[in-house]
């Protein structure tokens, strides 16, 4: 144990945040199991994962506004396991802005340097360039009931960065705002960490949210890291069953292997890249939706491609840029596949018509029942 | 049993928990925790543990066990007033809960006009001492009452005087309790309710009811309790109806027998604890009926329904007015009722031991109690609500902060006294000054403002206090710049509170005042006693005026405060 610390200890060259096997209970109940990893200097980091599987419990360990049950957290080569959060150099925003109803925008934001005992006119400086910074010009008397959710959310972004905080951590901070709000301040904060160079953790349950935010994604289920990856990672080489169901529709089929290369699943086999799964052993099937092509007649391949099934649709979504069609094998076997909108011919791709559809062998991922 | 899980149970059994972190502020809280357990320690647990050994006890100090109890139990005309205290507690709150059930009812489910005047109208019984309710039903239907023809013979001293003024005195609370519980309603509910083509019965059975169940049922509790702890109106009103309140003010004043009033005291505090218990658990199921998502009620106008409201209101308006009219009117007459050429003789209180002394330490007792009272009260809900760390400690302060609410202000005040004359007690100095009279009617009214502050402070997102931690904030500054402009009005409220029972009180001080430090509500009763019921009723009117001064100034300062320190509600 002695020695792993020491070891730990040595990496304090690098500008790191490193989480050790960190565990939290509560009572009885545990919230986080033995969870690792390390972050980057300014690098922006998702914790994302269902609700109850942690993920706050752990930002607010790293702001120390709850203290772990086992485990340490460095910063820099330093244990800051038990340093209070007015130690750690922590920007902090909520999902609820959490500002002070009583002071006015200007206030709010300055309220960090009133602590640091800055001059006036540095203070001044400093929240004039926050304002404009986070397009808050002309709010600055206002007070924050006066503003929009998301307007209230920027106030609160300044305040954390007025103090140029060493870690900005964000607890779900676009949960309470509308869609479009959202996007657009999704954005705003991608731009404003890029340019300020800021390490930022950000929870938040929302797969596209982390995938179009972060430069890494900490997938956490039932107190536990899933995977560690980045958006691409994550999506496209999901190290469990859980984190492809999470990341996004996803056909989950159960199998055996039934030899090199060749899995059966119930009535039918498909072709894929068994790899070191021993022939006899139970799997399950990962096929995305975009992956499966249909080879409806028109424009059949002249050679049979491997993994060709024979369909009927049963049901047809519409989501703007592709087609979703809910399809279904004569052995029940139930298939869900993606049609670009230019492919989508409304009167093949109707409900009950029949299709032909395929999937290349590298495109099915295995895992280990 | 293989190496592996032995390893994880000895992990498990060594595996010491990290100690929690704790900020300078986390201290500071902890050490008010521990405080404030300490003076409840001293204001609470142990003056009533003095009250429960004395009642085990005989008259030379030595201990005999149960023996008083039985005593107690042998004498009928003792136990008599035990179900004489139940009848007329629970024929009150069968009176009242329904009437203000009404009444709020008309105030937010009719669109009735005058509804804020109402609404106000319904409070004044709480400016009014219970002692002058009591006088003015009298003046009203007494032996030589104006209507006493509406009895039909039967006399008003005994259980009807009783009922009638507590029914009045009760019937703010019963308001109030009702006004929180309709308000709690998703109009959504009753959309959907209509949508379905429900009957206006079926949708009072399965919407409105279960909506204001708990409220009805509170609202019975803290009736019933109330009238059977209290002990003025019977003591002006009673006649030779005996109940457990009067009991132990005739034990202990009329004979010395403490140890008597300990037993019937006991006997008083334990239906009340059992009613708090209760209490407390049908407000802890009321949480989770009405969620910020709820759609408001807003009434759509009925003629015939908002016509009745409007009728039942109006008659309450005028019933209450004219009690206090007569009790006026009354005070300035030369004899009642064969002379009525007005005076102002009755303001002069020639009685020995009365005067206008008793009314200016009532103010100057209420002003020391409201604004002790306040201050201590927040700091107290301060540190219940924002300790981050302690939750045990945080529990234990909450439950001592709950408690004054389950012990009768004449039990406390009974206490206070057999506690502070304990032989040895380094707090006898007290007795007799005006400091015993403010601490015991502070813990008497503790609860209340405590869960008014509770609520305030609530009112802030529990992640504000954690930005400031993140941000390396002081708790004063916290304290200052946040907490306190943000909870300013709720202080008002709760100053006012305290200052209006405080000038108001009776069985929490009876006990405990001396010759220099008699309070009006005091002085009330004592005229009373003489049989000069005019110069009772001039003192009681004095109470009133006071207490409608300081409500109105109140409310034009906190308009005033409210507007300068709080812009940011205007908005």
């Amino acid at each position: 144990m002695t020695a792993k610390l020491r070891q730990r200890n040595n990496v304090s060259d690098a500008r790191k945040l490193v989480v050790a096997n960190l565990s939290k209970s509560f009572g009885s109940t545990p919230i986080l199991k033995d969870v690792s990893f390390e972050i980057e200097e300014g690098e922006f980091v998702c914790f994302l994962g269902p609700s109850g599987c942690g993920k706050t419990t752990l930002l607010l360990c790293l702001a120390g506004l709850e203290s772990p049950s086992a485990g340490e957290i460095y910063k820099n080569g330093q244990t800051i396991t038990a340093a209070p959060p007015s130690q750690r150099d922590v920007g902090i925003v909520f999902q609820s802005y959490a500002l002070f109803p009583n002071l006015s925008v200007y206030d709010n934001i300055a309220f960090g340097l009133v602590n640091l005992k800055w001059s006036k006119d540095k203070i001044r400086e400093a929240v004039g360039g926050l304002v404009s910074l986070l397009s808050l010009e002309g709010h600055a008397n206002k007070y924050p009931s006066q503003l929009s959710g998301g307007q209230q959310q920027r106030v609160a972004l300044a305040r954390a960065l007025a103090v140029s905080p060493s870690l900005l951590l964000l607890d779900e901070p676009l949960s309470a705002l509308d869609a479009q709000v959202r996007a657009r301040l999704r954005g705003e904060i991608r731009d404003l960490q890029q340019r300020l160079k800021i390490t930022t953790v950000m929870v938040t349950h929302d797969q596209e949210e982390a995938q179009t935010l972060a430069d890494r994604i900490v997938l956490m289920n039932a107190g536990r890291i899933e995977q560690i990856g980045t958006p691409w990672q994550i999506y496209n080489e999901p190290a469990t069953p859980f984190v492809a169901d999470f990341m996004g529709v996803s056909n989950l089929l159960s199998g055996v292997v039934r030899a090199q290369d060749e899995v059966a699943c119930d009535q039918f086999a498909l072709h894929c890249k068994t790899q070191d799964h021993p022939v006899g052993t139970k799997v399950q099937l990962l096929l995305r939706p975009e992956d499966i092509a249909v080879v409806a007649p028109p424009n059949m391949p002249e050679q049979a491609p491997t993994n060709l099934l024979n369909a009927t649709i049963v049901k047809i979504e519409h989501l703007g840029a592709v087609v979703r069609a809910h399809v279904m094998n004569p052995s029940g076997l139930k298939l869900k596949v993606d049609i670009s909108k230019r492919d989508f011919d409304p009167v093949r791709h109707a409900v009950s018509q029949e299709l032909s559809v395929t999937i290349a062998p590298t495109d099915i991922r295995l895992f280990t029942e | 049993m293989n190496t592996q899980s032995l390893k994880g149970l000895s992990v498990s059994l060594f595996a010491r928990s990290k100690p929690q972190i704790m900020e300078r502020s986390d201290w500071l809280v902890r050490w008010v925790c521990v405080a404030y357990c300490v003076a409840a320690l001293c204001t609470i647990v142990l003056p009533v543990g003095a009250l429960f050994l004395r009642s085990l006890n005989n008259a030379d100090g030595a201990y005999v066990g149960l023996q008083n109890y039985l005593t107690y139990f042998g004498t009928s005309a003792l136990f008599d007033s035990f179900l004489n205290s139940l009848l007329v507690s629970l024929v009150t709150a069968t009176i009242v809960v329904p009437m203000a059930f009404a009444y709020a009812y008309g105030l937010l489910r009719t669109c009735m006009p005058f509804k804020s005047f109402f609404r106000g109208v319904a409070l004044i019984p709480l400016l009014i001492p219970g002692v002058l309710k009591a006088i003015a039903l009298v003046y009203l239907f007494g032996n030589q009452g104006l209507l006493r023809e509406w009895l039909f013979g039967h006399p008003l001293y005994g259980p009807i005087g009783i009922i009638g003024a507590s029914v009045i005195w009760t019937f703010p609370f019963a308001v109030l309790i009702m006004l929180t519980a309709l308000q709690h309603v998703d109009q959504r509910l009753y959309h959907a309710a209509a949508v379905l083509k429900t009957s206006a019965w079926r949708t009072f059975l399965h919407v409105t009811w279960p909506s204001c169940r708990y409220g009805v049922t509170t609202a019975f509790l803290v009736v019933t309790v109330s009238v059977f702890t209290d002990f003025g109106i019977a003591k002006v009103i009673g006649g030779d109806f005996r109940v457990l309140a009067t009991d132990i003010y005739k034990e202990v004043v009329g004979q010395q027998n403490f140890e008597m009033g300990a037993v019937i005291s006991v006997m008083l505090l334990i239906p009340a604890v059992l009613v708090f218990v209760l209490e407390r658990r049908v407000a802890s199921k009321q949480v989770a009926q009405f969620t910020g998502r709820s759609l408001p009620y807003t009434p759509k106008p009925s003629g015939w329904r908002d016509g009745v409201f409007l009728g039942w209101c109006i008659a309450v308006t005028v019933f209450i007015a004219s009690m206090l009219g007569m009790a006026q009117f009354a005070s300035l007459v030369k004899f009642w009722p064969y002379n009525l050429s007005l005076t102002f003789a009755h303001y002069e209180f020639e009685i020995e031991g009365v005067g206008w002394m008793n009314f200016s330490n009532s103010i100057w007792m209420a002003t020391l109690a409201a604004s002790f009272g306040t201050l201590i009260v927040f700091i107290g809900a301060y540190v219940v609500e924002k300790a981050r760390r302690d939750i045990g400690l945080r529990k234990v302060l909450q439950l001592f902060m709950l408690l004054p609410m389950a012990i009768p202000g004449l039990v406390l005040g009974l206490a206070y006294l057999i506690f502070i004359n304990t032989p040895g007690n380094p707090a006898g100095w007290l007795y007799g000054g005006m400091a015993i009279l403010v601490i015991s009617t502070v813990t008497h009214l503790y609860s209340v403002p405590h869960l008014t502050c509770l609520t305030a402070l609530k009112g802030l997102d529990r992640e504000i206090e954690s930005v400031g931690l993140s941000l390396n904030t002081s708790v004063t500054r916290m304290l200052t710049q946040v907490t306190l402009p943000v909870c300013l009005a709720a202080l008002l409220d709760v100053w006012l509170y305290i200052f209006l029972c405080a000038m108001t009180t009776l069985s929490a001080v009876i006990f405990l005042y001396s010759s220099d430090t008699k309070l009006a509500s005091i002085a009330v009763i004592h005229i009373d006693e003489t049989g000069r019921v005019a110069s009772a009723a001039a003192m009681a009117m004095l109470l009133v005026y006071v207490c409608l001064a300081v409500r109105l100034a109140h409310h034009l300062i906190a308009q005033k405060v409210l507007r300068k320190f709080q812009p940011w509600r205007t908005s």
